[in-house]
């Protein structure tokens, strides 16, 4: 009864989950910066807005988030989305591009008045102030918050499974209801292996740094 | 020829004056020495000169030019700030180095990011670099840390980083050299480095505004003390004529708390 | 300006999403809020004019499963493609989460749930349902060695079904007991502790793990996950009790002009013996609904009751 071999369903499954997790971050790394960069804005209705975003986005759940892309479209407007994909990525971007975008501020932030100050009384421009001066404090300091985050997104791309999207769950799924248990408990150990290879790249990033203190 | 000239300078915090027409000027060469008590408005002053707080008003000239004017102070770009400012340089209290380069690199970053602004830098990139290194370990050589030149500033006592930092000023040779109470932030026993090397500048005549709580240091090392109390100059003179003899009641009492401790 | 009335709208949306995901979460709630402009124009004129059709479904044997050639094969699925084939339109099968197919017919991401849906009350007024072409029982899954004990009482024992499946609904009494229920399931049930699982198979797993004793799901979907080669080998499937028949049905947006299409088109297969080819490949000859019109609409008399589930037994061998 059992149809395609489990472990190359599994592991097609979690491709997918590979595929979402690449996408979200080179997506949601960049995005996170510009909304930070608004909520930090001095023109206080883009400031305000912003917040608001990140409160509805840090608010709600990602699960219900995911259904609002997929059905908001057809059922506001009668459109549906055309691909489910792209509805997971497009919910999984701007969920995790909020989360980032708080990170970036908290490190921002964490940087003394004197950094700044120390660059503008050496004549350096404001955005050779920031690339230059801040840049590196700041990545330094939300590496250990931006690695756990990262670690979640492993996990949270299982949740695509809400909408459709034939992640590694969902492809276990298929056999447990095929009376096959195994499958689904053996979703742990891709998700093992890949966390694992994250936390060494993050352990050698961390490393890397460790040259200067901040 | 007076260096720095600063007339009427005043700033506001929201309603609060914190500087009620400042006027003094400074002759190239000579160190002063400012004094007073915290909230006086002395590093209100310095930042003001360093373009790091805007005047409410007043003006400061370099050299005859004027580099700020209250009356026109809105028409100043960013870029011209940025090249005013260029005539001052500023040592902080708590040094601000930038911990992720070495020790060279902290003063050659700036002078470098300013070469890559010169036309011939694509040309020349080598050869600047390199001049701007050699510079670089020069300045460093003057504070005596050319030896820690590939350090990085956490690695450095504080008061290795306060010299760090007094060579990375030096790098842009600025007309005016600032310092902001430069060894409030330093242990007791290492004080006595960064005093010396500010000791070797005032040989070498080099014009500088100390903001300072070292008394003994001021009235040793300054040409000009300028006695600065709620936001006016109460006293400004030789440090003989500030020390010895104030001609104010609240400068003698300033310095008797001082002296008493 | 822009900015904000898209977050305002994003509100909405999120409220809009929320109320239409509790209804289909919730047992007996009603989920005809998200539903007030399905159909508004012509499903079919949209279906032919792309030449396709979406069906969503979930993967279960016997309807909609991968065979061992890693085929896409089940009964729904080729009476589908045959529907498909007499309508000129090609046949496109989504997976769907099956918490929110409704949600999925009315945001026109599927024109159709086909996937063993039996027919409620519920659905009667949130779709528009074909006539029913499959009975389905509610069969109690349990550990072959505790069958004895478990048939003999029920009393202080843990049951288990899918949250807002037919089983919990039967439960629970919020399905109400027709006059093919031999044993009300309510009843029977009553000194029981009921644990709502996510799906069918959570059903199932929760009897393997004996976090409960026994579980209450669809016979058919139970035939395809128990038996020798599953990691539920060891596990029984008992329909002794007659907790009622359901039919199975395919749901449409309501008012959907769909519905007579692939109905007419599901009359010719009948009459051609296609439908009757297809249920004897997949051993539910006897649970097939014969198709005349008084099948839809009254309650069966070809099949009655005990047959049904007799014939449920035997499409398990």
């Amino acid at each position: 009864m059992l149809g395609a071999n489990p472990i190359e369903s599994l592991t097609s499954g979690f491709l997918l989950n590979l595929e979402l997790f690449a996408v979200t971050l080179l997506l949601a790394l960049p995005l996170g910066l510009i909304i930070t960069f608004c909520s930090m804005s001095r023109f206080k209705p883009l400031k305000w807005i912003t917040k608001v975003f990140i409160w509805v986005i840090r608010g709600t759940p990602l699960m219900l988030q995911l259904f609002v892309v997929l059905y908001a479209p057809g059922l506001l407007f009668g459109i549906p989305m055309s691909s489910r994909f792209t509805a997971a990525v497009i919910a999984f971007v701007i969920n995790y591009a909020a989360y980032f975008s708080e990170i970036y501020r908290g490190g921002i932030e964490s940087i003394s008045v004197g950094q700044y100050e120390a660059g503008k009384v050496l004549g350096m421009t404001r955005s050779q102030i920031f690339f230059k001066v801040v840049l590196l404090q700041v990545v330094k300091r939300i590496v250990p918050p931006m690695s756990n985050e990262i670690i979640t997104l492993t996990k949270d791309t299982a949740l695509a499974r809400v909408i459709g999207i034939g992640e590694i769950i969902m492809s276990a799924e298929r056999f447990t209801k095929m009376g096959l248990i195994w499958p689904l408990f053996s979703t742990a150990l891709y998700f093992l292996v890949f966390v694992g290879v994250l936390s060494l790249l993050f352990g050698w990033v961390e490393k890397k740094m460790d040259y200067f203190r901040v | 020829m007076a260096i720095l000239e600063v007339n009427n300078l005043k700033k506001n915090f929201g309603n609060l004056e914190v500087l009620k027409g400042i006027d003094f000027s400074l002759e190239k060469g000579e160190s002063l020495a400012m004094i007073g008590a915290s909230g006086s408005g002395k590093t209100t002053l310095l930042r003001c000169l360093n373009f790091l707080e805007r005047p409410t008003s007043g003006q400061i000239r370099v050299n005859e030019k004027v580099v700020f004017d209250g009356a026109d102070a809105r028409t100043l770009s960013e870029a011209e700030i940025r090249k005013n400012r260029l005539h001052f340089g500023l040592v902080f209290q708590s040094f601000n180095l930038f911990p992720q380069y070495t020790v060279l690199k902290n003063c050659t970053l700036a002078k470098e990011l300013m070469a890559k602004e010169r036309p011939d830098f694509k040309t020349n990139k080598k050869q600047i670099l390199d001049e701007i290194k050699t510079e670089g370990e020069a300045v460093l050589a003057s504070v005596g840390l050319q030896e820690k030149m590939d350090y990085y500033p956490h690695q450095l006592s504080g008061g290795q980083q306060q010299r760090v930092a007094i060579a990375r000023a030096l790098m842009l040779q600025p007309d005016i050299l600032c310092f902001d109470e430069p060894t409030s932030a330093l242990d007791p026993e290492l004080t006595g480095e960064v005093l010396k090397v500010i000791r070797g500048l005032a040989d070498k005549k080099t014009t500088m505004v100390i903001v300072t709580h070292e008394m003994q240091f001021a009235r040793d090392v300054s040409d000009k003390v300028l006695f600065l109390d709620k936001g006016m100059v109460a006293e400004y003179g030789s440090p003989e004529q500030v020390f010895e003899h104030p001609k104010e009641e609240r400068t003698r009492q300033f310095l008797e708390r001082y002296f008493e401790q | 300006m822009k900015k904000f009335i898209a977050m305002a709208l994003f509100s909405a949306m999120c409220v809009t999403s929320l109320a239409g995901c509790g209804s289909s979460n919730g047992s007996g709630g009603s989920s005809a809020e998200g539903g007030t402009q399905a159909a508004a124009e012509s499903d079919w004129e949209d279906v032919s004019a792309k030449g396709e059709m979406t069906i969503g479904m979930t993967l279960f044997a016997p309807m909609n499963y991968y065979d061992e050639n890693n085929n896409f094969v089940g009964f729904d699925t080729e009476l589908a493609q045959a529907v498909g084939e007499k309508l000129g339109i090609d046949i496109n099968f989504v997976e769907i989460n099956w918490d929110s197919k409704e949600i999925e017919l009315n945001s026109k991401n599927i024109d159709c749930i086909w996937n063993g849906m039996c027919s409620t009350a519920e659905r009667q007024e949130t779709m528009t349902l074909s006539a029913p072409y499959l009975y389905n029982t509610q069969a109690m899954v349990m550990k072959a060695d505790r069958e004895d004990e478990i048939m003999s009482s029920v009393d202080g024992l843990t049951v288990t079904a899918e949250k807002g499946s037919t089983g919990e609904g039967k439960l629970q009494g919020t399905i109400a007991d027709d006059d093919t229920v031999e044993v009300s399931a309510m009843e029977y049930f009553a000194n029981s502790n009921y644990v709502a699982s996510d799906s069918m198979a959570k059903a199932l797993m929760e009897v393997k793990a004996g976090t409960a004793d026994v579980a209450l799901v669809d016979s058919v979907a139970a035939y395809g996950m128990v038996g020798p080669d599953t990691d539920y080998s060891d596990m029984v499937i008992n329909v002794d009790n007659n907790f009622g028949l359901q039919e199975y049905v395919i749901g449409f947006r309501k008012g959907s002009d769909l519905e007579q299409h692939v109905s007419d088109a599901i009359d010719e297969l009948y009459a051609d013996g296609t439908v009757a080819q297809l249920a004897e490949k997949y051993n539910l000859s006897d649970l097939l609904i014969e198709n005349d019109a008084q099948a839809a609409t009254e309650a069966p008399e070809a099949a009655t009751g005990d047959t049904a589930a007799e014939a449920a037994t035997a499409a398990a061998e």
